[in-house]
């Protein structure tokens, strides 16, 4: 009955949740979620430091909580950019892995696939770790896996949409012709649309408004760990094969006055 | 000496080095990394780095973000 882990390059993780560190109401609420959803991998963004800021670093709040911290290269819309902030989270946390996002524009936030490719080859060339934020192409994906990538992260629907997964059937695709972790990233909205991830055979989920924009975050967070759990054990259950008509369970045979 | 910092013009005295900047900028050094004119300068050349007229610097550290 037992799981087996999920491998991010040298890394094997018993959590298939991935949690964000942005948007929660507030700092404890965040940590809280955290503890609720019992990840083992938070993502940071990196940003300018403002002098005269107090208070405990979220670099020290997330070691003190004995998490893997992914630096993501946000806010990127080149691939230099996303090379040049990926370098900097690797000299700023001492992590070779990166989450690679090269957003196409403002209005989508899209992946720029021809920037990804470019920044994922160049990190994978400097002994990064990259796990990189795609679109659901199971032909964009397989090239990034081509090229090196540790793991890949296909979209659900937009960022911070919670639209749930718009697309089973590529995302399916893409699992199907992966030899790496696939982990959805962005776009999930509850906990069912968790499940769904994990009854297609994907290896793990990436969410952050789910969890800090729920009315209950944390609440959501146990309903995400637990949503997980359910479908990922659905999928090693294998399920039964769909069928167009109805087929009665209980046997016809012995039925009285027939 | 006239220099950029984190997008700021700022008046820096000459000799300034990288590690006196961010001392100055950063209150937990811990977790920042730093990049001149678009090339990372790691930490342990923070203190024979010296920060030249016209220079383009960025001081980061892990924020929030997903």
């Amino acid at each position: 009955m037992s799981d087996t882990a999920l491998r991010i390059g040298e890394l094997e993780l018993h959590s298939r949740v991935l949690l964000g560190s942005a948007t929660y109401p507030s700092t404890q609420v965040m940590l809280d979620c955290l503890a609720a959803s019992e990840t083992e991998m938070v993502t940071v963004a990196l940003r300018r430091v403002s002098p005269g800021a107090e208070g405990e670093s979220l670099y020290g709040l997330l070691r003190a909580a004995g998490v893997h911290i992914l630096p993501n290269t946000a806010g990127c819309y080149t691939a230099e950019d996303a090379v040049l902030t990926a370098q900097l989270g690797r000299e700023a946390i001492g992590t070779a892995l990166v989450k690679l996002e090269v957003i196409a524009d403002d209005q989508t936030l899209l992946p720029d696939a021809t920037g990804l490719l470019q920044a994922a080859e160049e990190l994978v060339r400097d002994g990064f770790t990259v796990l990189p934020y795609t679109n659901d192409d199971p032909v964009l994906a397989r090239k990034l896996e081509d090229i090196g990538c540790a793991a890949v992260m296909p979209l659900a629907a937009p960022i911070g949409s919670g639209l749930g997964v718009r697309n089973p059937h590529n995302l399916s695709l893409i699992k199907e012709r992966a030899d790496v972790p696939v982990i959805v990233d962005a776009g999930l909205g509850t906990a069912s649309d968790v499940a769904i991830v994990f009854e297609l055979g994907c290896d793990g989920v990436l969410l952050n408004s789910a969890v800090a924009r729920a009315g209950d975050p944390v609440l959501m967070a146990r309903a995400v760990r637990a949503a997980a759990s359910a479908g990922r054990d659905a999928f090693r259950a294998r399920r039964m094969s769909r069928k167009h008509h109805a087929e009665a369970s209980t046997p016809a045979k012995g039925t009285p006055w027939r | 000496m006239r220099a950029k910092v984190n997008g700021a013009e700022r008046e820096l005295s000459p000799g300034t080095s990288v590690g006196a900047l961010v001392n100055e900028m950063a209150a937990d050094a811990k977790a920042v990394a730093v990049a001149i004119n678009r090339a990372v300068v790691p930490r342990k050349e923070w203190s024979a780095v010296q920060v030249q007229e016209g220079d383009d610097i960025e001081i980061i550290a892990p924020f929030h973000g997903g």
